[in-house]
């Protein structure tokens, strides 16, 4: 009888093994940023700026400064599809810091792959807006885009100082969603955005801060980050990023299926102004 | 051998013409209006293909604090392409071009919280238009307000304007139409009220109207405000001209239907435009693109088109054959993990 069953162990091994499932699967992590001040939570990068433990939070210091830092642990390149949860305050005044247009704030950053390449969902008042605004920015090394955002339903600037709040994103894919609610009445959910993206399909989680000196010692915490979901896992979690240019039925592979679909479209056009190309714009 | 037998299986496909299904191309966007007409308007109504659009706070007055949401969906174009083709097949919109340096501050922006700035750019507004009003009785004082933005700063209104003069009115040019530039109170940059045209456009309101509109960078000399609609090319005054007005807020409303917006970047004096360059052909509601790459954005590329190039051959071919077997499926061990 043992000699079956760890036949039949071997066997699943190796299957395993053939279909890469030994590395897939599900993962958890919580920060909760307890430590000596001014330390780096263990495996954690400072991507730029100077987020650092400050009273068992990771604080941003008064200053005019962009931060990113992340967790970097073994296999968080892989986290795909997750929920990740951040609680962020900050002092500094939206209503009174004539900085605040394109600075100040404090966000989740999420599906880093680098400190160039990332997303991050942060509470922010716009330049042309006039109310709290919860944004999701995906940042490339050209910059930032701002790809989503949710009117805040307390649009009171007054309403985002000295309280803490909690911003949740969730991806699934290349659907993303960010909503945020405050600490104590967390069954309220202030704003809520999904926006569709596929720049990016893995990375892990972080925080993203832009920091102000407001002349007033004003300053930005965020802690307790919890992040729990799956590694990659299928061609799903990866096609959108890494396909390679001929995978026309995003199989993640480049092979006949390609080829087929390459032939049934051979020769089609779509150039305007050639007359012998087709128009689909006027259909 | 893998390559010969995909040669041969190419060869033996390339008959197969297969129509590409392409998205649909929908036109128009939204439409708002007054129950009123013009100044005594006591409310306004608000329809968009998907009404989710309408950010649903009550309005604290009447014409005022309402504008779009925020929708990703909603296409962003560059300035000077047509925004006219979306997935979701309910909004054309325009995007903003105020990060961009050549046009640094015009912008229609029906993406976030829609706004027009014009400001020291050589720029053009254009889009089409359908009027939701009929042509005024020929004996009826008219004003209509078609599209209006407001700067919330200033409490500042900045609209384009449609007006009749009554046949029998005694003042000057009854009987005629006018597509009018005007500011309201409190506009602290830019002196000019209206920009008053001089000949009566040709409006169509059956149907679609190109409507252009022209700023020209006072910094380098130039002072003028300019509306030309379809063909008439005189609606333009520059003896009282509306400078380019730092306008930065949102748009409070639309009166019509609109579609194809874009923004050129670039200032045409005098209207020596024609209309066929501008737009790539014959007057017609939906221009649809004038380059490879405007099809593109607009969404009409096909897949297969790797190099984007709008045909599908034999560079297209090169480029499945140079990673041909290539896998990047997680689930299977031999293939290449990018991500790693």
């Amino acid at each position: 009888m043992k000699k079956v069953i760890l036949r039949f162990n071997l066997c699943m091994i190796i299957l395993m093994l053939l279909t890469g499932c030994l590395w897939a699967g599900t993962f958890s992590y919580t920060q909760d940023f307890s430590g000596s001040n001014g330390a780096q939570p263990v495996n954690w990068v400072v991507g730029y700026g100077s987020l650092s433990i400050q009273n068992n939070t990771y604080k941003a210091p008064s200053t005019d400064t962009e931060h990113l830092s992340y967790y970097n642990g073994a296999g968080s390149n892989l986290w795909s599809n997750y929920t990740a949860s951040l609680w962020v305050y900050k002092t500094t005044s939206w209503t009174t810091n004539a900085k605040i247009d394109f600075l100040d704030t404090t966000g989740i950053a999420f599906r880093v792959q680098n400190s160039n390449n990332y997303y991050f969902a942060a509470l922010r008042k716009l330049a042309h807006m006039y109310d709290g605004r919860l944004c999701i920015y995906k940042v490339t090394p050209e910059g930032s885009d701002l790809i989503g955002s949710v009117k805040s339903r307390y649009p009171l600037n007054s309403y985002y100082q000295d309280a803490w709040f909690k911003i949740t994103v969730e991806l699934n894919g290349n659907q993303i969603t960010a909503r945020f609610v405050e600490q104590g009445y967390e069954w309220d959910i202030i704003g809520e955005v999904t926006v569709t993206d596929d720049s990016y399909s893995n990375g892990t989680a972080g925080i993203y801060s832009i920091s102000v000196n407001d002349g007033a010692g004003g300053y930005h915490s965020a802690d307790d980050l919890t992040v729990n979901g799956t590694t990659i896992e299928n061609c799903d979690d990866v096609v959108a990023q890494y396909s390679p240019a001929g995978d026309f039925n995003n199989d993640c592979r480049v092979d006949f299926k390609d080829a087929a679909s390459l032939a049934n479209s051979w020769l089609n056009c779509i150039l305007p102004g050639n007359q012998e190309c087709s128009t689909p714009w006027n259909n | 051998m893998k390559r010969f037998i995909f040669t041969v299986l190419l060869l033996l496909s390339l008959s197969i013409q297969a129509f590409a299904i392409y998205k649909d191309n929908p036109n128009t966007f939204l439409t708002a209006g007054f129950e009123g007409q013009g100044e005594n308007a006591k409310k306004i109504f608000w329809t968009a293909l998907n009404p989710d659009l309408i950010y649903p706070e009550a309005s604290t007055s009447d014409s005022t604090d309402k504008y779009l949401k925020y929708d990703p969906n909603i296409v962003t174009i560059v300035p000077g392409k047509w925004g006219n083709a979306l997935d979701a097949g309910y909004c054309a919109a325009a995007n903003y071009a105020n990060e961009d340096a050549n046009c640094f501050s015009l912008g229609v922006n029906l993406n976030a919280d829609n706004f027009l700035i014009a400001d020291s750019c050589d720029c053009m507004l254009q889009f089409w238009w359908k009027p939701n009003f009929p042509r005024p009785a020929a004996d009826v004082n008219t004003t209509i307000r078609i599209w209006q933005w407001k700067n919330n700063v200033s409490a500042a209104t900045f609209y384009l304007e449609y007006r009749y003069i009554s046949n029998r009115s005694t003042v000057a040019n009854a009987g005629k139409e006018y597509l009018n530039f005007r500011a309201a109170t409190g506009v602290s940059t830019g002196d000019s009220t209206s920009c008053t045209p001089t000949l009566a456009p040709s409006i169509d309101f059956e149907g679609w109207n190109f409507v252009s509109i022209g700023w020209e960078n006072i910094s380098t000399g130039g002072d003028h405000t300019s509306i030309k609609v379809n063909n008439d090319a005189r609606t333009t005054n520059p003896a009282a001209p509306l400078r380019c007005i730092n306008f930065t807020k949102y748009w409070q409303f639309m009166n019509g239907y609109f579609d194809d917006i874009r923004i050129v970047r670039e200032y045409i004096p005098h209207w020596e435009i024609e209309q066929d360059r501008l737009l790539g052909r014959e007057f017609t509601p939906n221009p649809g693109p004038r380059t490879c790459a405007d099809a593109f954005d607009m969404g009409f590329g096909s897949p297969r088109d790797v190099n984007k190039d709008c045909k599908v051959d034999f560079q297209d071919f090169a480029e499945l054959a140079i990673g041909w077997m290539e896998c990047v499926d997680p689930e299977v061990a031999l293939c290449s993990e990018p991500w790693i």
